[in-house]
């Protein structure tokens, strides 16, 4: 179990409208980009770049839990990070949760 | 010789020997590692690396591929030469199983222009001896004078013949192209650094087999459906081709395809997809064994999605970088297809 302390958390606004299926790419307070995806089980959190090539994901497709590159069509499950397919590396998640009615992001410190 | 250390994503290290100004990837490629590329000339960035010991020289500080290079000592293999001294690179990625032949650089010369459209051509390099290549690879041809190397697909059932079939097409920034449409370098002397390219018929192929082409990337495609009739491949698994033209009057290799048809028995079906305009009955007529239709090429491969999907085939994928998108996305989201099953190749 990891401790909520773990965490630095920052606010995750302009995700409320956000769709099963869509995605939308966020820059925190921090400065960090990050990519924000709705799916059928809920809000998911990953680094905003292809940990490939660097290429932006949100240009990528979202279908069901699993997000794919448009670049080299590197594909994850979005909500565990694995790597699907041809993909040889993971794909970094983060932690959400929302309190008092408002998402949060937490960055391990 | 300059030692140059190669170290993967995962850790594994390795070194091979680059001559001072040759390319990074050639010597790698040549020494038989699993490097990383895809375009291997600048223009896709995946053979980014970084340098962590040593050296190296720009071979072109323009190179779009460049735009992957945004952290200090970022280089792009392909496009960089060992400058002195020993060298070390660090991979993002993992070395790359190699199943293809071994890479090398033959001298040839150039011959058998011959002009199609106004922007299609074909011509050979007859070499000073044969290489091994597989249906579907390409190659880089350098010319003297013209600056850099420039990737073209071979075309023919390689053979034990010491000659290989390109196909050009003239567009772009390319100098090379233009100099060939002017038969300007009929007979001259080139190098040929190859074979290249992973989106290949291999002998351990024994499944159907969809191939997609736009424009030019049917070079590749012409080797690979020459080299499954020679080898009967289509008497177990009948395959098909769907090749994207903008227009009847810029079509090429059309009579190429019917006889690969027709000697195929029909096992082998060709569809022609024209995106600007709907085949003319007269035209249709003249190629009695193809098929056309109207649209892009991932469209008509979207109408008989629900046969890949049960078929599981091979998928081939070549030609401009907005056309393998859009088929690889299509062929990925719609029809579920793992892009492990698909071999591709952008045309830059």
């Amino acid at each position: 179990m990891t401790a909520s302390d773990d965490f630095a958390w920052e606010p995750l606004d302009d995700v409320d409208d956000l769709e099963v299926g869509d995605r939308r790419e966020l820059s925190l307070a921090s400065g960090k980009l990050v990519l924000v995806m709705r799916t059928e089980t809920g809000l998911h959190a990953s680094c905003a770049d292809c940990p490939h090539q660097d290429t932006p994901l949100a240009e990528g497709m979202l279908d069901g839990s699993v997000l794919t590159c448009p670049l080299h069509f590197w594909q994850w499950d979005v909500t565990t990070g694995e790597p699907l397919g041809v993909a040889e590396l993971p794909l970094e998640i983060f932690e959400l949760k929302q309190e008092d009615g408002r998402w949060w992001i937490g960055m391990r410190r | 010789m300059i030692e140059v250390t190669v170290e993967d994503r995962a850790g594994g290290r390795t070194r091979f020997a680059a001559r001072p100004g040759e390319r990074l990837l050639h010597a790698g490629l040549a020494a038989g590692l699993g490097l990383p590329y895809e375009c291997a000339t600048g223009t896709c960035g995946s053979c980014r690396a970084t340098v962590t010991e040593g050296d190296v020289g720009s071979l072109w500080a323009d190179a779009p591929g460049r735009r992957v290079c945004r952290r200090p000592g970022e280089i792009l293999m392909c496009q960089s030469a060992a400058a002195g001294g020993a060298l070390s690179l660090k991979l993002p990625t993992a070395f790359r199983d190699r199943r293809e032949p071994e890479c090398r650089s033959l001298s040839g010369r150039l011959s058998s222009f011959r002009r199609f459209t106004a922007e299609i051509g074909t011509f050979s390099v007859e070499l000073d001896e044969p290489v091994e290549h597989l249906p579907g690879q390409f190659a880089l041809i350098s010319a003297p004078g013209v600056e850099g190397p420039r990737a073209y697909s071979m075309t023919g059932n390689p053979s034990t013949e010491p000659r290989l079939d390109f196909l050009a097409r003239l567009s772009g920034p390319g100098k090379l192209t233009p100099r060939l449409f002017s038969n300007a370098l009929e007979g001259r002397e080139v190098e040929v650094f190859g074979p290249l390219g992973r989106a290949a018929l291999r002998p351990e192929d024994d499944r159907p087999f969809v191939a997609i082409a736009g424009g030019s990337g049917v070079a590749g495609m012409l080797s690979i459906v020459e080299a499954a009739l020679a080898r009967g491949h289509f008497d177990r698994h009948p395959s098909r081709l769907v090749f994207g033209l903008r227009s009847m009057e810029g079509s090429y290799l059309l009579d190429r395809l019917s006889e690969f048809v027709r000697l195929s028995g029909g096992l082998f079906r060709t569809t022609v997809a024209f995106s600007d305009e709907a085949p003319d009955p007269e035209f249709e007529a003249i190629f009695p064994d193809l098929e056309f239709t109207t649209g892009y090429v991932h469209d008509v491969v979207r109408s008989g999605l629900s046969s890949i999907s049960a078929d599981r085939p091979i998928c081939f994928v070549a030609g401009p970088p907005p056309m393998v998108d859009a088929t690889m996305r299509m062929l990925v989201v719609e029809g579920k297809v793992s892009p492990a099953e698909i071999r591709f190749d952008r045309f830059g």
